[in-house]
């Protein structure tokens, strides 16, 4: 029978509280590297519990099992960061701009072209209400992690980096922040604030926050190009300008005619950001 | 009792009567821009609409003067509702729209908004997209 968090709760209930280290240690010991590696969220934050947080030590074997939960489980540290993230957005959003646009050269080129444009406060640490590399506040996050957008790919994002971090430290553990570990279910944070500090969701609530962008730019006749251009505009607060620029060209549709305008109403930096991260 | 104090406790006060008032309430401001096709004419209304469906808080406004300004603002959308607009035109006709968050309705860094388009010939009022 395969190993499943509701076979690891069974085994670990019918020891005593002190034994429970002993009983996770066996259970990772025998354990086939699939079945480590097929384990999901709940399962290897119940065996993680109890190698920690039961027992009166924890021991060298405890430390040991550790090593291999952390090394077999799927929980892995995210290095390929932004493509993870990008990859995760795209998987839930098979809109046709965003499979096209939305690459990590673009999430990276929002971070250059932002990091240009840094005021001197946000150099050395004073934010306004928008933070990070990317620039983004909470509406944006709000948006990113509500069920009608990211919510699903955000979850798994928070799971695999927040349990990777746990598991890596192979020290004793305590409970994993993020994580209820009454129900060993994973709380989504309110907080952009407790978000952004992190490389590897931040790069998933901006690849999230352009994929929201994009679709929301994207209508009948305007190439998948001008729907990342309309798209990224937005993303660096340009709506007004932009709408002024539409109002003035009669042009709801094209990127040039309002780039144009835009030049010529001394928007020229604006134009330049949008022409940085648009490729 | 000093000076500080009273003030502090001025501010007590104000905050219960606002919270009473429901002055705290969720509501926010909503700008709907307007992209009008010529001359039109008319009432506009804007509602919230709940999820039971029923409007609530509608505000009308003079398409004359609305659409001479390019947008409007309506004060008392609930975040992350969706809305529905009502058009009443000279001739008698009266259309509905109905604009869904996250699809129609928007937000950004400076708040939500919406993209209204408004033509003489039906469908005279229609979701539009930045």
């Amino acid at each position: 029978m395969a190993l499943t968090a509701s076979i690891i709760q069974k085994k670990l209930a019918a020891a005593s509280w002190t034994l429970r280290d002993n009983v996770a240690q066996d259970i990772i010991n025998g354990a086939t590297t699939a079945e480590l590696k097929n384990l999901d969220a709940e399962g290897v934050l119940r065996l993680y519990e109890a190698l920690g947080l039961s027992g009166g030590w924890y021991s060298s074997r405890d430390s040991s099992a550790m090593k291999r939960l952390a090394t077999e489980s799927q929980f892995q540290p995210v290095k390929n960061t932004p493509d993870f993230g990008v990859g995760l957005v795209k998987r839930a959003a098979p809109g046709a701009n965003i499979q096209t646009q939305l690459s990590a050269g673009l999430v990276t080129r929002i971070y250059a072209a932002e990091k240009k444009r840094l005021s001197v406060l946000e150099k050395v640490g004073f934010d306004g209400s928008t933070v990070g590399r990317g620039q983004l506040g909470q509406p944006a996050y709000n948006d990113v992690k509500s069920p009608r957008h990211f919510k699903a790919p955000l979850e798994e994002c928070m799971t695999r980096v927040i349990l990777a971090k746990a598991l890596s430290k192979h020290a004793r553990p305590g409970a994993v922040l993020g994580f209820d570990m009454t129900t060993y279910k994973l709380r989504v944070t309110e907080h952009y604030s407790n978000v952004w500090r992190d490389p590897v969701l931040e790069d998933f609530v901006v690849a999230a926050y352009l994929a929201i962008r994009i679709r929301a730019a994207t209508k009948s006749g305007r190439s998948a190009k001008d729907t990342a251009r309309f798209a990224v505009a937005l993303y660096h607060g340009m709506r007004k300008m932009v709408v002024a620029a539409q109002n003035t060209t009669g042009d709801t549709v094209n990127w040039k005619p309002v780039e144009a305008e835009l030049k010529s109403q001394g928007h020229t930096d604006a134009v330049a950001y949008v022409n940085e991260v648009v490729r | 009792m000093n000076p500080r104090a009273e003030f502090l406790r001025a501010i007590v006060l104000l905050a219960g009567l606002a919270a009473g008032c429901g002055w705290l309430s969720s509501k926010s401001t909503l700008t709907v821009h307007l992209r009008c096709d010529g001359t039109i004419s008319g009432t506009l209304s804007v509602a919230a609409l709940p999820a039971d469906g029923q409007p609530v808080d509608e505000q009308s406004y003079d398409l004359g003067a609305v659409c001479g300004a390019g947008e409007l603002e309506f004060a008392s959308y609930r975040s992350e509702g969706n809305l529905r607009f009502a058009l009443a035109r000279p001739d008698g006709e009266q259309v509905t729209l109905t604009a869904e968050y996250g699809r129609d309705v928007q937000r950004d860094q400076d708040g939500f908004y919406t993209v209204l388009r408004l033509t003489n010939a039906p469908p005279f009022i229609a979701n539009d997209r930045i």
